[in-house]
């Protein structure tokens, strides 16, 4: 049987009812993860002990061998707190008080790491409302609109899961009834696991709309998360600051990420540069085609060249009348609605087709 | 434990400070205050690093030798004096109780 319960460090007595209380049903605990619990049916009377540790390796060995040597199976550790078992009578008991100020300065430690690793994703999201260029086309898509309410209760939920216990633990409040727990548990994995699926899908989709400052926020944010997930993955039962390191490393990319889109030559702009490069022949983006009526000829610059950027080809053509005839294509995603509102007197689309049909 | 573990002594904190009478490591503890006790005083792992962690910081025990992970605690004088006060709260505690009972 597996369990998916997460306890942070303090909840250890909760912890420790948790299991006594399925060791009554019968299941005993094999395997202590982070967020996994493995348990096997079992008839022997079992015994744990849970403590969190919160002092130095030295210290932490000498402690390990202490309770191994009076006949305690450790089962797992994760994030300080370690669970053991024994198959006699004996009780482990554990002196709590003692060991607060240690694990407040772990909880101090960690949730420094946790902000730095929150402001660089805080600074991503800034950074796409307020400062990109293609924020206000952005905006207007509902797509957008469901990426960034993902990619803030992403953020709320990062808060609420990894702050607020914390912050509740330093005032004094701990939570020790573990049926709480595995309903915050199950809300949190379910919910950051669907909040990111969206994201991912939501990114599918916009990535159809070629938007190149999108697109390179979005591949350097799942590059990180999932090269991360995967060598958290292989790390995971050893090498606790090699994880610390990782999480630190990825709020750093992020805010370096952050400081080089202000710079002078924003990453975003590199990108498009580079597509503009290939053979417009293979690509599949549908494209509309805007018609001057008027016949006089509009500077297309006066809208926003940044919002067009290189992305649009004009073409002339004489009727028989003898009026030039000015088409502008460009890409027909929403920026069209957005761009041509303001020149609809003037132009109108005549036709939608693809770019391989141009060709 | 109590808050107030080292203004009176519990039980079992009574036995570790006789334990160390004698250098000894965490499981001679234990066995030797099974036997002292006829398994009738049990510490569990937890109990016993918090008490000899408090004690040695107490300075009422120190760590004689550090051997792979394995230490050894000897009483100090402090802690013997302390031992001896608290064996004295007993007697009187003892002593009051069977004049009263007389």
């Amino acid at each position: 049987m597996k369990k998916l319960i997460m306890f942070n460090i303090f909840e250890h007595e909760a912890l420790k009812k948790y299991l006594d209380d399925q060791a009554k049903e019968g299941w005993i605990c094999t395997y202590f993860g982070k967020t996994l619990l493995k348990f096997e049916k079992s008839d022997q009377l079992v015994h744990y002990g849970v403590d969190a540790f919160g002092k130095s390796k030295e210290e932490k060995d000498y402690y390990d061998d202490l309770v191994e040597s009076l006949g305690w199976q450790k089962i797992g550790e994760k994030n300080g707190m370690r669970v053991f078992k024994n198959n006699s009578n004996e009780e482990f008991f554990t002196d709590d008080e003692q060991d607060q100020k240690h694990l407040k300065k772990m909880i101090l430690r960690k949730m420094l790491k946790n902000m730095i690793f929150n402001l660089g994703l805080l600074l991503i999201l800034i950074y796409m409302i307020l400062f990109s260029r293609t924020f206000t086309r952005d905006f207007i898509s509902n797509n957008m609109i469901t990426f960034y309410i993902d990619y803030f209760l992403l953020f709320i939920a990062h808060i609420i899961t990894r702050y607020i216990p914390d912050i509740r633990y330093l005032m004094g409040k701990v939570e020790t009834n573990y049926h709480k727990i595995e309903i915050r548990s199950w809300i949190c994995i379910f919910g950051i696991f669907a909040l990111l699926l969206n994201m991912l899908l939501i990114n599918y989709f916009a990535v159809s709309y070629v938007q190149n400052d999108f697109l390179l926020f979005t591949s350097i944010y799942w590059i990180c998360i999932l090269t991360l997930g995967i060598i958290c993955y292989f790390i995971r039962n050893s090498f606790n600051k090699i994880i610390d390191f990782i999480f630190i490393s990825f709020g750093v990319i992020c805010m370096s990420c952050f400081i080089v889109i202000l710079s002078d030559k924003p990453l975003y702009r590199l990108l498009d540069e580079i597509q503009n490069n290939k053979d417009f022949i293979s690509t599949d983006i549908p494209l509309s085609i805007y018609e001057n009526k008027s016949n006089s000829k509009v500077k297309m610059n006066s809208i926003d060249e940044s919002l067009i950027m290189k992305k649009q080809e004009v073409l002339e053509e004489w009727n028989d009348e003898g009026f030039l005839y000015h088409y502008y294509v460009v890409k027909n995603d929403y920026l069209n609605d957005y761009i041509f509102d303001k020149v609809k007197k003037s132009w109108n689309m005549i036709e939608m087709k693809k770019r391989m049909m141009l060709n | 434990m109590p808050k107030n573990q080292l203004e009176t002594l519990t039980e079992q904190m009574f036995y570790v400070l006789i334990a160390l009478q004698n250098d000894r490591n965490g499981v001679e503890i234990v066995e030797y205050i099974k036997v002292l006790t006829n398994h009738r005083i049990l510490i569990g792992p937890g109990t016993l690093y918090a008490m000899l962690s408090k004690f040695e910081d107490e300075k009422l025990i120190r760590c004689t030798k550090n051997e792979g992970r394995k230490r050894w605690y000897l009483i100090t004088s402090k802690g013997q004096e302390y031992l001896t006060q608290e064996i004295a709260r007993l007697k009187t505690m003892i002593h009051d109780y069977e004049c009263e009972v007389e």
